[in-house]
């Protein structure tokens, strides 16, 4: 052990970055506007009130909360964990072991990069809340926090490491808070590549190197183009973009408006069929341009993706305007699920996801990584067991021998979707006629075609000590999970299985989402699910759950 | 399921060890404490209506049949909801157990929806046993059982008596030393 004072109990507080002001104030502007933008409307209605008044009056708090919030944070690296306190009022001091941290995610937006700090995100294995935010961080303490956590988990080597250097260039007291703010700036214009810095210190081997065809591929293949125009709606609903654009569509003085009228009212003057391909070809543009929006989203987004196998676990690095680098230890990879939709069948495309235990949700706004549930968001089919060896390494390969649910279970999903088909027909009985018996005829149809389709994409396996359940016709998933990360296996029988003589089977492990797949096999005959709640229950209680 | 649930060992469960994989049903106290649950429920329904009932009449003075007949509804509904809790407290009783194994519990439960859960003692993060003012009186207490999953993050067994919840907490308690970290 080095004789560095930032080993001993009084170890080295470090502050955030000063920039840390404007970044939170940023953050907590973009949650509070809304509802300030309502209130000072409000008060300018209900009591003539100046808007811009009650903005100021409501800045004020979040600005004297952003200043208080950066000159109380203090972190320290201890022996075992980072220790971070904040808070004035209400002191908080949270210990977080660096055995425990699941993830550790930064992110690195336009505005940081040029300044050169980034957004530390810290998960542990409780909760849906990144345990530590560390809003913002200059580059080189990143590589400190980095290093303690790797050295944390090799049974807490040495206090040597880059975080000692950086933490102890000044002297104790006030005088490290400076030199870690100082020497950062030198540090990031020193070294041109932001992306090494962020990425961490080794490189690792590449498992997955997105080039921007298979971007290109994936975003036509994934359709984000609705999600963005939703979202611009929204946006432009907050602003109030709609009263403007009516205005210059429809108001007095525009020619917009009455243009699209006359080319609207020709083309319905020349006949059914004409309106028909004039609808047609609007939606056919309208998809396209989602179309164009996704692919475009996806070139920005999931810029240059990569992930590589270190000595941390998988890192996922990605971005263009805004960069991410999110880290998931191997061993806290709870499930691996794999979709596949039916554009991606047809690319012979995968992707895959992995649940890890610390918050890892499925597109959570907050969290540093929407995609953190597609670790690779589009694969060769013929590269996902390779790939699937890297994330599970007992898995010996990813072709299973299926076993399906219950014989009966076809005529139960049958008899659902035949119900709901006659539902859906029924009004097509009062308003077309006769014509109600040929629609009723085809949606039983398709009501029976898609029971038989949906049941026989049911499947589970246990296989090389995991166990595999898969669902979904049109969108596949299958998830997989290692009896070590199965923790309460569950089986529940509403009335109608208990008539059928089936049951219903959950294994449920950490870090599942409510929208990711879970290993939950429905139509199981009765003795099978019996026997396989007893198996599993007993493997995973003969192993250890490690974290 | 269609399990049986006769011929369940109501030995007592403090002779023995507790993880004897035999089938236990749960303490049958907690039918007189699940009946009293049961009247509390029905009084909080049944009171506000009865002065809904008792205000209407006074206020409108409707003709006397109607009245009668809102009576009569009011009566029906307090009856038969006090009626079907106080039957619920023993049919619950009847399908609930629980079995403790060396290495995992077993918990049964559900009437109409059944449910059997299963807890590998290794995946047990932490237990309590709590016990409420009404449990306290009857003796009994209530085990949580909570893991790292998501769904099944806490697996509540209640109607226990306090005594036998206090050793298969003491049962799960992972043994010294064995930090699963």
């Amino acid at each position: 052990m080095p004789s560095e004072p930032a080993a001993s109990s009084g170890a080295v507080e470090h502050r955030l970055h000063p920039l840390s002001v404007g970044f939170w104030l940023g953050s907590q502007l973009r949650r509070a506007i809304l509802p300030l933008i309502i209130g000072g409307a409000s008060a300018n209605f209900l009591g003539g009130v100046e808007m811009r008044f009650v903005l100021l009056i409501g800045l004020i708090p979040l600005v004297v909360g952003s200043v208080v919030r950066y000159l109380t944070f203090r972190y320290r690296y201890e022996e075992a964990e980072l220790v971070i306190r904040s808070g004035l009022l209400f002191r908080r001091e949270r210990h977080v072991p660096y055995a425990r941290i699941q993830n550790l995610d930064a992110v690195q937006g336009v505005f940081h990069r040029v300044l050169g700090v980034v957004e530390v995100k810290l998960q542990t294995g409780g909760g849906e809340e990144p345990e530590a935010t560390l809003t913002v961080l200059p580059l080189p303490a990143l590589a400190a926090l980095r290093q303690r956590v790797r050295e944390g988990k090799r049974e807490v080597a040495g206090d040597v490491a880059v975080a000692g250097n950086v933490a102890v260039a000044g002297d104790v007291a006030v005088a490290g808070d400076v030199a870690v703010a100082a020497e950062p700036v030198a540090a990031a214009t020193a070294e041109p590549p932001v992306d090494l810095t962020l990425a961490g210190s080794e490189e690792g081997r590449t498992l997955l190197h997105l080039p921007a065809r298979e971007l290109l591929l994936h975003g036509l293949l994934q359709n984000r183009g609705m999600v963005l125009i939703a979202a611009a709606f929204g946006l432009a609903w907050e602003l109030g973009l709609f009263e403007r654009a009516s205005e210059w569509v429809a108001g007095e003085e525009s020619w917009i408006g009455p243009a699209v009228e006359g080319v609207a009212a020709d083309v319905v003057a020349a006949g059914v069929l004409a309106t028909m391909a004039a609808i047609a070809a609007l939606f056919v543009a309208f998809v396209i341009f989602a179309r164009v929006l996704s692919v475009a989203w996806t070139l920005v987004r999931l810029h240059d993706y990569r992930v590589a196998r270190s000595e941390e676990g998988l890192r996922a690095t990605f971005g263009m305007l805004t960069q991410v680098a999110a880290t998931i230890p191997l061993r806290r990879v709870q499930t691996v699920t794999i979709h596949e939709g039916p554009l991606q069948r047809r690319a012979g495309r995968v992707a895959v996801g992995v649940q890890t235990a610390g918050g890892g949700q499925a597109g959570q706004p907050g969290n540093a990584d929407p995609h953190r549930h597609q670790l690779a968001p589009i694969l060769r089919r013929e590269r996902l067991s390779e790939f699937l060896r890297e994330v599970i390494p007992e898995l010996e390969a990813p072709e299973v021998g299926w076993e399906p649910v219950s014989p009966l279970a076809f005529r139960r999903v049958a008899r659902g979707t035949c119900f709901a088909a006659t539902l859906a027909a029924v009004p097509l009985y009062f308003t077309l006629g006769a014509w109600g018996v040929a629609f009723h005829a085809a949606f039983l149809a398709w009501a029976v075609f898609y029971a038989r389709r949906y049941v026989d994409c049911l499947g589970w396996a246990l296989k090389d000590d995991m166990v595999w359940f898969r669902s979904g016709w049109l969108w596949r998933r299958a998830t997989i999970a290692r009896y070590t990360r199965i923790q309460v296996v569950a089986l529940r029988a509403s009335p109608i299985d208990r008539w059928r003589g089936m049951a219903r089977l959950r294994v449920d492990t950490a870090g599942a989402g409510a929208a990711s797949h879970k290993v939950d096999i429905p139509f199981l005959p009765v003795d099978t699910a019996r026997n396989l709640r007893k198996h599993l229950a007993s493997e995973a209680a003969r192993t250890a759950f490690r974290w | 399921m269609s399990e049986s649930t006769h011929n369940l060992e109501t030995a007592d469960p403090a002779a023995g060890g507790i993880a004897d994989g035999i089938r236990r049903e749960l303490d049958p106290r907690a039918i007189p404490l699940q009946r009293v649950v049961g009247r509390i429920v029905t009084a909080c329904v049944s009171l506000p209506l009865g002065v809904g009932v008792g205000v209407a009449w006074a206020v409108a003075g409707p003709p006397a049949g109607v009245v009668g007949a809102i009576a009569g509804v009011w009566a029906a509904i307090t009856g038969g909801l006090g009626w079907w809790l106080h039957r619920w407290a023993a049919l619950h009783h009847r399908h609930a157990s629980y079995t403790v194994h060396e290495e995992d519990i077993e918990i049964r439960s559900g009437v109409v929806w059944r449910k059997a859960i299963s807890v590998p003692r290794s995946r047990v993060q932490h237990t309590d046993v709590s016990q409420g003012p009404l449990e306290r009186r009857y003796g009994l207490g209530t085990l949580g059982i909570y893991t790292a999953g998501t769904d099944y993050a806490k697996v509540a067994l209640d109607g226990l008596e306090h005594e036998t919840a206090l050793r298969i907490r003491d049962h799960l308690l992972p043994p010294a030393g064995a930090d699963a970290v």
